[in-house]
């Protein structure tokens, strides 16, 4: 078992539970990387409900992100969605949503170059490098949050 | 804990801070429920606080648990919810019978947990560990599901009654999400709570929701329709709800609309009240 399975077994109860939670474990395990992309739909599942769900997952991660950060799909317009869903298929959600939000639109500006809202994106998440920065008098350096 | 202690609650609606000025003035709520995870204990939303100065009870209620998670629960993730309940001095807290991560990864979403009766042992045994470390009484909530497992042996409401009879954990009935499970897999809602044991019921939920291509979306954004007031209606026939919340997280209505909503529900409660007063 592995660090995070460690249960203290007393008793034949323990060993069932801690059994129980082993088969579990693996059952969502499947079923969720088959829902999040990357694994193959578990068997008995009806396909249109894993479309389904599926779907749903990612719209919420998308929804999230669009509320914590409304000026991507702001100023991505159309292009937010189908580039989030090219995004979180590469990128599992690991850390929280406001870490998703901004790997997203770093992603974006990198998987976009050419796109309208590029130089709009580029101002917003890397403002150091905007032009009234330039304009100003030189500070002493210090790296941008 | 004896169901005596459920507290009454009346009729509530779900505290945002998008619309907490509104809440603040919205006639007649009784209570409210808040998102946990995004309460800070140590620093309560002032809106929060006008509330709770005025009486007004607040229940938080956690979405990222996991009780339905194979593993047990996290102890950092119960502490703060314990923290947030004793901040807003709650009666009680909920929580979903669901997982929300698997093998390291998060759903982000509200997943239905397999219902065997292995799986049962497993839950049963993460709510305990939950009521342990609570200072208040814990209610599980039904979620609304867009898939199903095979081989579950047992329905969502079996499997809740199931749990109530070993923990002893409350309930919190969603209306909108047993009409979600109506559309999207044929589940009957008035089966269900017939299997519920209601007596341990501590609140209800009341949403919108859209339907989408055959497939009903639980979006808390739209107005509640009459199918899920007609869910709450059976509800109130077979019990008197100690609470009655009002879910609504988005695309916010004016505030008379808002009234509108918590009237309608009022009225089918009230109504129920009556006429099963009168048997």
């Amino acid at each position: 078992m592995s660090e995070h399975d460690e249960y203290l077994i007393r008793d034949r109860d323990d060993a069932e539970l801690a059994l129980a939670r082993r088969h579990l474990a693996h059952r969502q395990e499947e079923l969720l990387t088959a829902l999040l992309g990357g694994g193959p739909a578990p068997a008995g599942f009806d396909p249109g409900q894993l479309r389904t769900q599926a779907e749903g997952l990612l719209a919420k991660r998308r929804e999230i992100v669009g509320h914590l950060m409304p000026e991507l799909p702001d100023l991505l317009g159309p292009d937010f969605a189908p580039l989030f869903r090219r995004y979180a298929d590469a990128h599992p959600l690991a850390g929280g949503h406001r870490a998703d939000a901004r790997a997203f639109a770093d992603w974006a500006l990198d998987a976009a170059p050419s796109a309208s809202w590029h130089p709009a994106l580029r101002r917003l998440l890397r403002p150091a490098a905007s032009r009234w920065n330039r304009l100003l008098p030189r500070r002493t350096a210090k790296s941008h949050p | 804990m004896s169901p005596d202690a459920i507290p009454r609650l009346g009729v509530g609606v779900g505290w945002r801070s998008e619309i907490d000025t509104v809440v603040e003035r919205l006639p007649g709520v009784e209570w409210v429920e808040v998102v946990a995870e995004n309460i800070c204990a140590d620093h309560l939303p002032p809106s929060l606080e006008v509330l709770l100065a005025r009486g007004v009870t607040v229940v938080p209620h956690g979405v990222s648990l996991g009780l339905g998670d194979a593993a047990e629960p996290a102890g950092h993730r119960l502490a703060r919810l314990a923290a947030v309940a004793e901040a807003v001095g709650a009666p009680l807290v909920s929580e979903h019978l669901a997982f929300v991560r698997a093998g390291g990864r998060e759903a982000g979403h509200l997943l239905p947990v397999p219902r065997t009766r292995e799986a049962l042992r497993v839950v049963a045994a993460n709510v305990r560990i939950a009521q342990r470390e609570l200072p208040v009484p814990l209610a599980l909530e039904n979620i609304a599901a867009q898939l199903a497992w095979p081989g579950d042996e047992l329905t969502e409401a079996q499997f809740l009654a199931e749990l109530v009879e070993r923990t002893g954990v409350r309930l919190l009935v969603d209306v909108a999400n047993l009409h979600t499970n109506r559309v999207n897999l044929g589940v009957d809602p008035v089966a269900e709570l017939d299997r519920l044991p209601l007596e341990a019921l501590a609140y209800v939920h009341v949403a919108g929701g859209v339907e989408r291509d055959g497939v009903w979306h639980d979006t808390h954004t739209h107005p509640v329709t009459a199918p899920v007031l007609d869910v709450l209606a059976a509800l109130c026939e077979r019990a008197d709800p100690p609470g009655v919340l009002l879910e609504r997280d988005g695309a916010y209505p004016p505030p008379a609309e808002l009234s509108a909503e918590l009237d309608a529900i009022r009225r089918v409660h009230d109504l129920r009240a009556r006429e099963t007063a009168r048997v």
